[in-house]
């Protein structure tokens, strides 16, 4: 009955007009059900690691790993770029054989700062997985055979991907983000001169120079808990994380310094900057970029940037815009928040003037029903979004390397206000553009 | 048996089963080096996959929960019996293309995931949120399912699906493969026989088919959350809403017969074998290494596997396409495939695939949305609660042996056998 007055309560405050939010579940949850009829699986905490992040989900059938490291393609050596992009792939090709291609499936991203390896494993497995990582990322390295065929992969995508101005367009992304420093602007996985050259050594050398288990954010979520009183050898209990616990005070972010309490207001770049790059291409491309302010909560400006992503794909798709997407790069100068759209060439000028406006027109609070409406699709697609662990590990990796420490989806919306929101859509950086696309003047 | 050609997504085994075929899952497999992991024990819990039921005092639908404590998340699948005596292979893929054309505008502004799916038994509809936005999810869910408008978008629902159909017959592999499913499974309708039908099928006909499907009483819930079952209960009554009848249209002309003119360059030929037992986890095993033993094999043809959930059992299929040359070697190969394949089994190769099945099937039901399907597609073909739980620790007692008895049986029966394209 209770549930059922909750239900009615509902009804009546849709109805009328006032916006009703369930915030505490309790009235929707059933009694203790019968759940899980095992315990979780009870590991221990891998001693190598700097940081390790534990999410418990007692039905997941299988357990979701993401082991994130301060270094990427930045550190390639110069004429062996692609080289960590290899290196990462042979890595997960030699963990899935230790353990196991039927108890294990692998995958890494390489960015230019950051390289982030996610496991779907089996979870009697877990700590197979860790052990084999450790030994093949830290102490032996992948095996020939695993660099040759990352590299053979590599050079037939490349041989792919040829000519495509979609490369350009990355590339061109990269130096409006990062500045020209050849360093982070290459493409991740090289060119295909620069892999086709590459050898057991260059790989070997940017994993002696670069993976720091010392520096590696483990994020494991699944069916397992953590054994108490473990921590990694020779470090103080807090590096030992459980979701609740406060950040340590000196925690490791993305440059791998200690943060430091830095200047709330600093950002990544102050002056805005717009490039225009003409080309015979069939598609546009439009790349806003702002900096974020240290200082902004972190939900806040995620949330910004699913406003942004919602405004600019409308249901139904609007007819000329092939993509719209959103994200927010970490990099030590600090975050940036950035929109990148693919859209026919005739749209083009709408599109970056849509784009642009967007930071002004979020800047306005906005009313308490909208709020409230977006504030619940917002906490519901990242919920969704983390639905699968080892989505849940990546993100919670990546974010605890960038920050120190991990959002929590679920409880953190409820502290965003309109003005908040507001606040924090005014304080972003002025913009840097890139239009890239046939000349305007011919469409 | 909605044909798959017409439905939603595969089901995990069959999208698995092309992967795995491909090597797309997983490289190929490294020596493992001292110090390997020993022998698997699994520390999955099968409550995981094992449904309890709910009693529901109401006229509504069977209600199977999928335990999960303290989730955020909650999915409801909902699952209409589409029973062989009424023809539904026409209407069950327009049905969802409305459906889903409703769903679309609320589920998004919701944050919510939906997805319109069919397994040989039944249409399903699974809508996934956040446990704060039941009230919106069930809303989809009789979104879903209340009885089609006129207006809502029936022709250009109905003409995709002709266009769907036409480019199945458009191709060689297409072709083949409708034939063969079509001899393959007596009583089940042939591309032929709906693209016959569907030129003619008026909005009077998708409303008699609706009506006759879209009874609550018949459907079943799987729910996968942690959910209180009065709130439930409250939330899911007014499925298959009849609502207004509307304004009936006249029926749309019947679209012209087309002389199919397929564009085949090379011969096709292909072998469908009936499998003895529905959900078998001996024919997804014999599927695999059956794609492996054909890409060892394939020099001057190519040929590939496919396995079919019919209502009646599983059906094993290899097709392959050759120009003259390979025409020979091809066929042979494919008739000859039981036989070597029986041949060279080994404990250790099955087993290899057997842990890579099982590793699909718990990926796949490591999302709410994922547990439902796994567990909810048993449910619809009559099977207990606790089927896909059984189904993997079956997976797990199958060897060369029991592959061996597996193939004597099926490929000991009946075969069926079609050509395209001479």
């Amino acid at each position: 009955m209770r549930g059922l007055a909750v239900v009615i309560a509902v009804a009546i405050a849709t109805a009328s007009g006032a916006p009703h939010e369930v915030r505490g579940q309790t009235e929707l949850r059933g009694p203790a059900s019968p759940g899980a009829t095992a315990e979780p699986l009870v590991i221990r905490a891998p001693a190598w690691a700097a940081r390790f992040d534990l999410v418990t989900r007692r039905m997941s059938p299988v357990a979701g790993v993401a082991i994130a490291l301060p270094v990427g393609s930045s550190g390639d050596p110069v004429g062996a770029e692609g080289a960590g992009w290899v290196l990462a792939d042979a890595v997960v090709r030699e963990v899935e054989g230790q353990v196991g291609s039927g108890r294990v499936e692998a995958g890494a991203r390489v960015d230019p700062l950051r390289t982030t390896f996610t496991f779907v494993v089996r979870t009697e497995a877990v700590a197979d997985l860790l052990e084999a990582f450790r030994r093949v990322a830290f102490e032996a390295g992948p095996g020939a055979e695993a660099v040759g065929a990352a590299r053979d992969e590599r050079i037939a995508d490349l041989v792919f991907q040829q000519d495509s101005p979609v490369r350009e367009v990355d590339r061109e992304s990269r130096a409006l983000i990062y500045g020209s420093g050849e360093d982070r602007v290459h493409a991740p996985g090289g060119r295909l001169s620069s892999v086709e050259g590459l050898d057991a050594a260059a790989v070997e050398g940017v994993r002696r120079s670069g993976y720091d288990p010392g520096a590696a954010v483990v994020s494991v979520v699944g069916a397992v808990a953590l054994a108490p009183e473990t921590r990694p050898a020779g470090t103080a209990p807090a590096d030992t994380l459980r979701p609740q616990d406060p950040p340590p005070a000196e925690a490791r972010t993305l440059s791998g310094r200690v943060d430091a309490p830095a200047d709330g207001d600093a950002l990544a770049w102050t002056e805005g900057a717009r490039r225009v790059v003409e080309r015979e291409v069939t598609n546009s491309w439009i790349v806003a970029a702002w900096p974020v302010p240290r200082r902004l909560s972190r939900v806040a400006v995620d949330f910004v940037a699913h406003r942004m992503e919602r405004e600019l794909n409308p249901s139904p798709p609007e007819p000329g815009v092939f993509s719209a997407d959103v994200e927010i790069i970490e990099m030590p100068e600090g975050e940036v928040l950035v929109v990148s759209a693919a859209v026919q060439p005739r749209r083009a000028a709408a599109m970056e003037s849509r784009i642009l406006s967007l930071p002004s027109q979020l800047s306005t609070p906005p009313g308490r029903t909208f709020f409230l409406w977006y504030r619940r699709q917002f906490r519901a697609d990242r919920l969704v979004a983390d639905a699968p662990p080892e989505a849940e590990a990546r993100r919670r990796g990546r974010e605890i390397l960038a920050r120190g420490s991990a959002l929590d989806v679920a409880g953190d919306v409820w502290s965003l206000t309109p003005d908040g929101i507001a606040e924090t859509a005014a304080a972003l950086g002025q913009p840097r553009v890139l239009v890239f696309g046939p000349p305007r003047g011919g469409n | 048996m909605i044909p798959l050609y017409l439905s939603g997504p595969a089901t995990a085994v069959a999208v698995a089963l092309h992967l795995l075929a491909v090597g797309a899952l997983a490289p190929p497999p490294l020596a493992a080096q001292a110090g390997a992991p020993s022998a698997p024990s699994s520390a999955y819990d099968p409550a995981a996959l094992t449904g309890r039921e709910l009693a529901n005092p109401s006229e509504g639908p069977r209600i199977v929960v999928l335990d999960d404590p303290d989730s955020e998340l909650v999915s409801f699948r909902l699952s209409v019996p589409t029973p062989p005596a009424i023809d539904v292979a026409t209407a069950a893929p327009i049905l969802q293309r409305m459906g889903e054309r409703r769903m679309a505008g609320t589920a998004s502004n919701l944050g919510a995931r939906v997805e319109a799916g069919s397994t040989a038994q039944a249409l399903t509809w699974t809508v996934t949120g956040a446990l704060a936005d039941l009230d919106h999810l069930t809303f989809l869910l009789r979104q879903a399912t209340r009885a089609p408008r006129a207006n809502e978008g029936f022709r250009s629902a109905r003409n995709a699906v002709e266009a769907r159909l036409t480019r199945l017959g458009e191709t060689g592999s297409g072709r083949l493969e409708a034939q063969l499913r079509a001899e393959a499974s007596p009583g089940e309708p042939s591309v032929a026989q709906i693209r016959n039908r569907i030129r003619s099928f008026g909005f009077g006909d998708l409303l008699e088919a609706w009506r006759a499907t879209h009874r609550p009483e018949a459907m079943t819930l799987v729910v996968a959350g942690d959910v209180s079952m009065p709130v439930l209960l409250a939330a899911i009554s007014g499925l298959a809403d009849p609502g207004e009848p509307g304004a009936m249209e006249a029926p749309p002309p019947p679209s012209p017969p087309v002389r199919d003119r397929p564009d085949i360059l090379r011969g096709w030929y292909g072998v469908a074998w009936p499998a003895p037992r529905p959900l078998d986890p001996r024919s997804a095993v014999a599927a695999v290494l059956a794609a492996r033993s054909l890409e060892d094999t394939q020099a001057d043809f190519e040929a590939y596997v496919r396995l079919w959930e019919g209502r009646g059992g599983d059906v094993l299929a290899v097709l392959g396409t050759a120009y003259n040359r390979g025409d020979a070697a091809m066929r042979r190969s494919i008739r000859q495939l039981p036989t070597v394949l029986a041949d060279g089994l080994d404990d250790e190769r099955v087993a290899e695939v057997r842990e890579r099945l099982a590793l699909n099937l718990l990926a796949q039901a490591r999302t709410p949305w994922g547990r439902a399907n796994a567990v909810g597609r048993f449910i619809d073909a009559g099977q207990p609660l606790d089927a896909a739980a059984r189904w993997l620790d079956e997976l797990r007692r199958v060897d060369a042996s029991a592959l061996r008895a597996w193939l004597d049986e099926t490929a000991g029966g009946r075969a069926v056998r079609a050509e395209a394209g001479r």
